[in-house]
């Protein structure tokens, strides 16, 4: 009620005061004053009811609106008017038929502009060396070296002076690495072992005549022989003297850190 | 807009007080004379737009003053009440 009313009473203040213009315009008229009375009087009742006209078509255009707004906020009238919808939509469908023109590229610019991208790829990928374990501390020369299979192939094995207890860490993988079976394993190539040498040899034991034993390695003839290596060799030295005392007190803090005790240290 | 609708409102009853005041500020009203139609017809119509705007914008300020505190409302509620040390 009190909504209605805010915007009733406006409306209605309104409505009474053009009906009280009409009134003023129209009253030396129906009185038959505006002979007898001054002339002023008949000009102030009709230019009062002219001004109280326009003011009150003002407000009653003013409080419409507001009303309107007010109910387009509450959702009671649907939030945008048919007129603007449609407004809308054409704009929407003038936008899209000028976006669809503008966005069609051409496709010699859009070719010059993937050649000009690849030209520097290209010519890039074939001087990347790619490093293959960490390197020494050491001025290097400047400029690109030229690299090519005979180069890595020259390159000798990187010496690490001294190895730190973050030197466990294995170095990320570049190439793939031999395949070597584990030491005291019967090798494929020994001429002792008759299955393994016929597989090697590309003759099955069934062909043969032989029943295969069930222990047998069937894709023994894949196998590249490896010489063995050292154990020592494979692994990394473990660290030693302050390297050795240093990595057993970060594991010591580590282990404190983990448990909540660090006040402690 | 709604300041525009109330100042209409307004302005509705400040044109009500010169119809009320006209009679006499023009001298078309003679003071202590009978009154004239004329005079009688604006003081009766300046009454009547008085009343209507008057009563019309404080009714409509009254209104605009109660949407404010429903809209004030949700946002103090969720705000926490201060405690005094």
């Amino acid at each position: 009620m009190g909504l209605l009313a805010r915007y009733m009473s406006g409306l209605c203040a309104a409505v009474l005061g053009l009906c009280a213009a009409g009134w003023l315009v129209l009253a030396p008229v129906a009185f038959g004053y505006r002979a007898s009375a001054p002339h002023q009087t008949a000009l102030a009742d009709r230019a009062t009811g002219g001004g109280l006209a326009v003011v009150s078509l003002l407000t009653l255009i003013f409080w419409a609106i507001a009303w309107r707004r007010k109910l387009r906020a509450d959702g009671v009238l649907p939030r945008i008017s048919r007129r603007r919808a449609r407004r809308e939509e054409r704009d929407v469908r003038r936008r899209a038929a000028a976006g669809q023109a503008e966005s069609t590229p051409d496709p010699a610019q859009v070719l010059s502009e993937l050649r000009a991208l690849l030209l520097p790829l290209l010519a890039e990928s074939p001087a990347a060396p790619e490093p293959a374990g960490p390197e020494p501390a050491g001025p290097e020369p400047a400029g690109p070296e030229p690299a090519g299979p005979e180069s890595v192939a020259a390159a000798e094995p990187v010496v690490v002076p001294e190895l730190h207890h973050h030197g466990a860490v294995p170095e990320p993988r570049s190439e793939l690495e031999p395949f070597r079976l584990p030491e005291g394993a019967p090798e494929a190539s020994e001429p002792d072992d008759g299955d393994t040498a016929e597989a090697a040899a590309g003759q099955p034991a069934a062909a043969a005549g032989q029943p295969a034993e069930p222990d047998s390695y069937p894709f023994a003839a894949a196998l590249v022989p490896v010489p063995a290596v050292p154990l020592d060799q494979l692994t990394p030295p473990a660290p030693s003297g302050i390297a050795a005392i240093e990595s057993m007190l970060a594991g010591a803090e580590l282990s404190m850190v983990g448990c909540g005790e660090e006040e402690t240290w | 807009m709604n300041r525009l609708a109330l100042g209409g409102l307004a302005a509705i009853f400040a044109i009500g007080g010169w119809l009320i005041a006209a009679p006499f500020v023009l001298h078309f009203q003679a003071p202590g004379a009978p009154w004239t139609n004329a005079a009688r017809i604006d003081i009766v119509t300046g009454a009547i737009l008085v009343l209507a705007g008057f009563s019309a914008f404080f009714t409509a300020l009254a209104g605009r003053i109660r949407e404010l505190y429903a809209e004030a409302g949700p946002r103090t509620a969720n705000e926490p009440v201060p405690v005094a040390e």
